[in-house]
């Protein structure tokens, strides 16, 4: 709640209320696709009990598929019903819901469909009066970005408004181009029509709770922020390993791969935040502008050394839970042939006054031994080894402080130290001290995406990327997309159910180092 | 001691765990309780291999007095253990022609989560003392603190009584009470209200202001330009509040009525009480009067001294009205704006009904002073000292 609400409106003091979002419609394009079904409508229905959204407010739905206003409100309803289980679905809570949810059958590719859409927009304007304010969000295919964002404008729907409030708003979701020129392209398409403040390009790990109390953790806390460089801290990993495969999107994946999908937007986004400085406010340019500066400071990698820092892998047949499956090529809509990676793993330097020398070990890979995703600083040894000789009498003889944030699933924090067993003897034993979301706090925390849709709607972007961000990191892994695509050897292969190929261990193991057993 | 504990021990242990009371003496709890979890930490190693972590991160007093209210607030307490790891500390001031002090000690565990074999368990103490001085309890309790942890006195009792609370202030962060329980609303605001004006430096809470929250929440939007057309500049264009209680019991009018006086800079004037209705007349800020109302309603399904409705009375003839239905555990807050010159507008405010462990929970999770709860409590005092004094309002 900012001093000057409280001013104008006395009644709000002490109140959490300074998240209001102005009134405003907004479109969903792909909106029968599986992220509305999965993600968007769920999380605004979840937004709608909890009387977050605005008063003045509606969801307009577009697709190919042809449908009217019921069809798709029951269609949304079965997918909150089954995809949103922990959000009560009542009978009057859902149909006050659903008379702001409408739907209109369009064709992306048609000036025609967009005029209908400016017409309706118009409407539903007055009907629930949104002041004419909208947010289109494009969960579609990102081939249809550029296309669906020219005739947005075409419609006079994409204006820019220099000096006034960012509307319209365009929420845009990765992949943020395919390599450097795609992105650059793709940002200069939205720039032409928008500017940079009325553009929301959602990474949805930033909208996860472990991942904003990153910040916290560092900033809120004074026992951290001194220990928190490189005279103290050895390395960082982060891992976000998953037991699923490729599932339904292989056409997408087979042109994707794990360094596009994963790496360049979520695993960059958390080095990020674990290397950023401190940022002068919570303003969200303030906390981009520092996040952006880490990316930048990213040591580049020759071509001729991507064997040295970056390394790929493809999941074979193997054990996931019991269950025997797949290996990635024998999976539907998969090439026999593909050398597309489902697993990479990145060494980085971050080459600034607090992190020199300190690497930064990053993993993404799919079908691996389990569904887990976080960071883990890991502390260096104390300075003088007094207990070197009870702690070598330890399983985990030598591992050094652990921090780690873990995202999901499980989302906590937990601290590893060396302690004396009791008796007689000096006996250490390594002990983690764990907090837990789940079990700390018994209140339902809310998704991602309900944590994202609610800052576009008030036009908060500090958990989204921003042009340069997205285009830094392009850059940065320019060398390793292009050695990929250069060099004719398949990636190495890996067991499904393992925990990647032996490169990836070789990579920490040249160091002196070990990924850390999850 | 040995590794192997005999059946006796087992038992003792187990019941322990259960959450079972075992009496202790009274003049070394704590070393009774360090022999419990020791013998419970091998046992439970020794017969499972499951492992009992002990959490603690604040120190909750709960006091009560009220005859046959020991069973409920031991209930009452066990559920807010379940979300705020603590040492509680049962303190129960009883009548009696003997006057003794007696202790027992509990565990209440908890597995950590879904599928872990791991049992968090906190620990609880209880205490009674029986037709005693009101300085025996705290002395008995007090020591029991653990130390450099936030304490919190849960006052759960329908009377306020400065002789026995005062002892406790010293050590507590913050004071919680419940002024929808209170029997003499009036004298109670009035008594309360002292630990603000007094200088003392305990917070205050009343689980009663967190039952508003939504109200108050609904109302401050209603008077924001995002919310159902009426705009800050509207405050001033108050005329008159009507509010509406299930009776018996006004403690959430006086609230909500202070809670407004002094946001909005009313100056009560005078206050008078005829035909069941209770009408205080204010000043605002330009000069104007402000007539306020509380009545006495009854309204299926809203418990006996909550809030029903809200109606305002604002200039142009707009008028404003929050009115609460309950259904299936879950309350709705209706907000309307009806005026001659626009079609009327309405938002809703939805959620579930918190209990009071719930309750307790949320304001063991606050930190510090709640200024606007305090300048609330003050003006309610303010109110209520117009009224004179009473004899069992409501």
């Amino acid at each position: 709640m900012t001093h000057a609400s409280v001013i104008l409106n006395p009644l709000r003091e002490g109140l959490t209320m300074e998240r209001a979002a102005e009134p405003c419609a907004l479109v969903i394009f792909g909106a029968h696709g599986d992220l509305a079904k999965r993600k968007l409508i769920p999380a605004l229905y979840a937004l709608f009990v909890q009387g977050l959204l605005p008063h003045g407010f509606c969801v307009l739905g577009t697709s190919r598929t042809k449908m009217d206003d019921e069809q798709y409100r029951a269609l949304m309803k079965e997918s909150v019903l089954k995809y949103a289980p922990d959000i009560d679905v009542e009978e009057d809570a859902w149909a006050r819901f659903a008379s702001v949810l409408y739907y209109l059958p369009g064709d992306t590719g048609k000036q025609e469909s967009f005029t209908e859409l400016a017409k309706l927009l118009e409407e539903l304007a007055s009907r629930h009066g949104t002041g004419g304010n909208n947010v289109f969000y494009l969960s579609t295919p990102p081939s249809l970005y550029s296309p669906t964002v020219a005739h947005l404008a075409a419609a006079g729907l994409a204006v820019k408004r220099p000096g006034r409030a960012p509307w319209p708003r365009i929420v845009v979701e990765k992949p943020f181009g395919h390599d450097i020129g795609t992105a650059q392209s793709l940002n200069a398409e939205l720039h032409e029509v928008l500017e940079e403040q009325q553009v929301f390009r959602i990474d949805h790990y930033l909208g996860k709770e472990t991942v904003q109390n990153i910040m916290v953790l560092r900033f809120a806390n004074s026992i951290f922020e001194p220990l928190w460089n490189r005279h103290y801290i050895d390395h960082v990993q982060i891992t976000n390993a998953e037991t699923l495969g490729v599932e339904d999107r292989a056409t997408y994946y087979e042109e994707a791969g794990a360094l596009r999908d994963m790496i360049q937007n979520h695993m960059l986004q958390l080095v990020s935040l674990v290397a950023m400085e401190p940022p002068i406010s919570l303003e969200s340019d303030a906390i981009r502008d520092e996040r952006s500066k880490v990316l930048k400071s990213l040591r580049s990698i020759e071509k001729c050394a991507v064997n040295k820092f970056a390394l790929r892998g493809q999941y074979g047949p193997g054990w996931i839970l019991g269950q025997s499956v797949p290996g990635y090529r024998q999976e539907k809509g998969v090439s026999p042939e593909s050398h597309t990676e489902t697993f990479a793993a990145l060494k980085l330097y971050i080459d600034n006054w607090r992190w020199a020398d300190v690497p930064f070990y990053v993993r993404s890979g799919k079908r691996l031994a389990r569904g887990i995703t976080e960071i883990a600083i890991s502390f260096r040894p104390a300075p003088h080894r007094l207990f070197a000789q009870q702690l070598a009498g330890a399983a985990e003889a030598g591992n050094p402080n652990v921090l780690v944030m873990q995202i999901q699933p499980d989302e906590g924090i937990s601290l590893k130290f060396a302690t004396k067993l009791p008796g007689p003897t000096t006996q250490l034993r390594w002990l983690s001290m764990d907090f837990r979301y789940s079990t700390a706090f018994g209140v339902r925390s809310p998704s991602a995406y309900e944590r994202l849709l609610l800052d576009c709607l008030i036009g908060d972007a500090s958990l989204f990327a921003r042009s340069d961000q997205v285009e830094t990191s392009w850059q940065f892994l320019k060398p390793v997309l292009e050695t990929w695509q250069e060099i004719e050897s398949v990636p190495s292969d890996y067991a499904a159910g393992s925990w990647g190929p032996q490169a990836s261990h070789d990579l920490l193991a040249a160091d002196g180092r070990a990924w850390r057993r999850l | 001691m040995s590794g192997q504990s005999g059946p006796a021990e087992r038992t003792a242990v187990e019941e322990f765990l259960s959450g079972k009371l075992a009496q202790v003496n009274v003049q070394a709890i704590e070393r009774e309780l360090r022999k419990l979890w020791q013998e419970a930490a091998e046992h439970e190693s020794e017969s499972s291999g499951k492992n009992v972590a002990r959490a603690c991160v604040l120190n909750l007093i709960l006091y009560t007095r009220d005859h046959g209210s020991e069973l409920s607030a031991g209930n009452v307490l066990g559920q807010v253990m379940l979300s705020h790891p603590c040492r509680a500390l049962l303190a129960i001031a009883a009548d009696g022609a003997v006057p003794q002090v007696e202790a027992w000690v509990s565990a209440r565990c908890h597995l950590a989560g879904p599928g872990s074999t791991k049992q968090i368990c906190c620990e609880q103490i209880s205490v009674k003392a029986v037709g005693q001085d009101a300085q025996a309890l705290p002395s008995a309790v007090l020591p029991l603190l653990v130390p450099d942890l936030p304490v919190y006195l849960w006052w759960r009792t329908s009377q306020f009584e400065r002789q026995s609370l005062s002892p406790f202030v010293p050590a507590v962060d913050r004071l919680i009470f419940d002024s929808l329980g209170w029997t003499k609303e009036r004298t109670f605001f009035q008594e309360a209200a002292t630990y603000v004006n007094g200088g003392v430096s305990v917070a205050m809470s009343d689980l009663n202001w967190g039952r508003l929250l939504h109200w108050r929440r609904l109302i401050a939007k209603a008077f924001d330009s995002l919310g159902i057309g009426l705009a800050p500049a509207d405050l001033p264009a108050i005329e008159s509040v009507r509010l509406d209680c299930s009776a018996p019991g006004r403690a959430q009018a006086a609230l909500l009525t202070g809670w407004l006086a002094n946001q909005l800079q009313w100056q009560p004037l005078s206050a008078v009480s005829a035909g069941g209705k209770d009408s205080i007349l204010f000043s605002n800020r330009t000069g104007g009067e402000v007539q306020v109302e509380w009545n006495d309603c009854s309204r299926a399904a809203v418990p006996a001294g909550n809030l029903a409705c809200v109606y305002f009375n604002l200039t142009e003839a707009r008028k404003l009205s929050v009115c609460l239905s309950l259904l299936d555990g879950k309350f709705n807050l209706l907000t309307s704006l009806h005026s001659a010159s626009s079609a009327s507008r309405e938002i809703m405010g939805r959620g579930p009904i918190l209990n009071e462990s719930e309750l307790v929970g949320r304001e063991l999770d606050a930190v510090g002073h709640d200024s606007v709860f305090e300048g609330a409590l003050k003006m309610s005092a303010s109110i209520c000292t117009l009224f004179g004094s009473e004899e069992g309002h409501g």
